[in-house]
């Protein structure tokens, strides 16, 4: 017999007294020569009972079912070795959580022989693990919970400041309007005077439209808690209706629009669909380059899970420093165009609110496309 | 500029109910330039504003054409006003106009005025131009 694949060389006075792993030695084809002491205590079987038995008798029966302890020897034969933790069998049908090794022996001519493999009960090690892991699960949904509580009251205080502000700035407005009547009407009103009533009629005026920005937020925020109702939209119809608007062509003829509607229909929230496109062509119009023609493209495909919008334009470009503030209230970036940095934002919270996604690819000096993910659900 | 005043059909009494005093100031002003009403009222709450109505009725005087009602207010707001103004007995409303005001209305604050007997919503502030749309001049 050959010396490597003895039940005496595994079953060596060292190897047998080893009683916290189970040891054991197969053939080629997995049918066990040789058991440990540890492996009669882990498994149960005595040494009499399981030699000469195929070593899946050792696996779940669904892990029998499914070929695993077959998989196991191929794995361990290529790659010279085989570690895994996973659920093994005692001789009682119960289970518990080991760490598995198994290796193939070859002889000294290099010829396969068998296999031994070393098995550990670390079932304690999983149940810490498994408490910890049950631990941090529970830590993040609180933080969650918190999150959540935090968010909805932020909306809240958006809603309350926004139309609590109203009232008072209206009524400066309408006191001052007065002041400046009541001013001109007894020749009070001088040239310094005037001025200065202009400029806090300008101030109050630009206070009312940033009032009204937060205003459309909480509002977009209450369609989204009052669900608004999703409908099939013609997405042609929709963009037609917003050229319309824009004054299309006799404003807008210095710009090129091409448009291909592959997925010409959608299950959204109409009005929420106008309020992106909108955003999205109006921000190319204006942000159109000097030195050219422009020209916006705009299409929708089929991206599985995603009905993509793309609106993609060749104007002035955003500088990379920027792209990850782009999406932030009150953010602007550019000087010299009016605006009051609250349509992107607005863009990114309806697409996100209805578990899509928007993202931004832009180039300065050369252009910028936006693509709006929508989720197909239909 | 001076605001020449226009022809309003005859509107003798207006009452504007707000708990803003600034704003029963502005408006009563903006009704005085453009010449709407001889006798401009207000009351800081619907439990005010009831007491006064109460007040012609009891006198047996005509109840105001107008009346300009704030929505949100104390001790007793817009809507209780109207559910009990409106369905009160001893007041006849049949002539008089009820405007509802509000610096930003909540559409579900219009569904719930509009189950009572209301003749508009004006948003704030009150202009010589709404005036003249919401009133029929001669």
């Amino acid at each position: 017999m050959d010396p490597h694949y003895s039940e005496e060389s595994i079953n060596s006075f060292f190897i047998n007294q080893i009683k916290d792993y189970a040891i054991f030695a197969t053939d080629t084809k997995g049918i066990i020569t040789a058991w440990n002491i540890g492996a009669e205590r882990l498994k149960g079987y005595t040494e009499k009972e399981i030699v000469g038995q195929f070593y899946g008798i050792l696996h779940p029966y669904e892990y029998q079912q499914a070929g695993v302890p077959e998989q196991e020897l191929d794995i361990a034969l290529e790659k010279g070795s085989y570690d895994v933790e996973a659920w093994r069998k005692r001789k009682d049908d119960s289970l518990f959580w080991a760490t598995v090794t198994l290796t193939p022996i070859f002889s000294a001519d290099g010829q396969h022989v068998g296999y031994t493999k070393i098995t550990g009960d670390i079932s304690k090690q999983k149940e810490l693990q498994d408490k910890l892991a049950e631990r941090q699960q529970g830590a993040l949904e609180h933080k969650n919970k918190e999150l959540q509580k935090i968010n909805h009251d932020l909306d809240n205080f958006v809603y309350t400041a926004s139309h609590d502000l109203r009232s008072p700035i209206a009524n400066i407005e309408a006191l001052t309007k007065l002041l400046k009547e009541e001013l001109t009407e007894s020749d009070c009103l001088s040239t310094e005077t005037d001025e200065i009533l202009q400029r806090v009629l300008t101030s109050i005026s630009r206070f009312k439209s940033t009032i009204e920005d937060l205003t459309v937020v909480s509002r977009l925020q209450n369609d989204v808690s009052e669900g608004l109702t999703d409908e099939i939209i013609n997405i042609k119809e929709v963009y037609e209706d917003i050229i319309a608007d824009l004054g299309y062509p006799t404003e807008l003829n210095v710009c090129f629009i091409q448009t291909d509607f592959k997925v010409y229909q959608l299950r959204f929230s109409k009005k929420n669909l106008r309020s992106i496109l909108y955003n999205l062509i109006s921000n190319a119009i204006k942000f159109q380059s000097p030195e050219r023609d422009c020209i916006i493209k705009i299409h929708t495909q089929l991206e599985e899970p995603y009905v993509v919008l793309s609106v993609e334009d060749n104007g002035v470009g955003i500088d990379e420093l920027h792209h990850e503030h782009l999406f932030t209230m009150f953010k602007r970036f550019h000087e010299h165009v009016e605006g009051t940095g609250i349509g992107l934002f607005m863009v990114k919270r309806i697409v996100e609110n209805a578990g899509g996604k928007i993202e931004v690819e832009s180039k300065k000096g050369i252009g910028t496309e936006f693509k709006i993910y929508f989720k197909e659900d239909m | 500029m001076v605001t020449k005043p226009e022809k309003w059909q005859q509107i003798n009494v207006v009452l504007v109910v707000d708990d803003d005093d600034n704003w029963c100031f502005v408006s009563k002003k903006i009704l005085q330039k453009a010449g709407v009403g001889k006798d401009i009222i207000t009351a800081n709450n619907g439990q005010q504003a009831l007491e006064i109505l109460q007040a012609f009725a009891a006198e047996g005087k005509k109840l105001p054409e107008l009346i300009f009602l704030d929505i949100k207010m104390p001790l007793m707001d817009g809507f209780q006003f109207l559910e009990i103004a409106t369905k009160s007995a001893e007041l006849d409303l049949s002539r008089t106009k009820i405007f509802v005001c509000s610096s930003s209305f909540l559409s579900k604050d219009k569904d719930r005025a509009k189950q009572y007997p209301v003749a508009g919503f004006i948003t704030k502030p009150l202009t010589l131009e709404i005036l003249r749309d919401i009133l029929p001049s001669d």
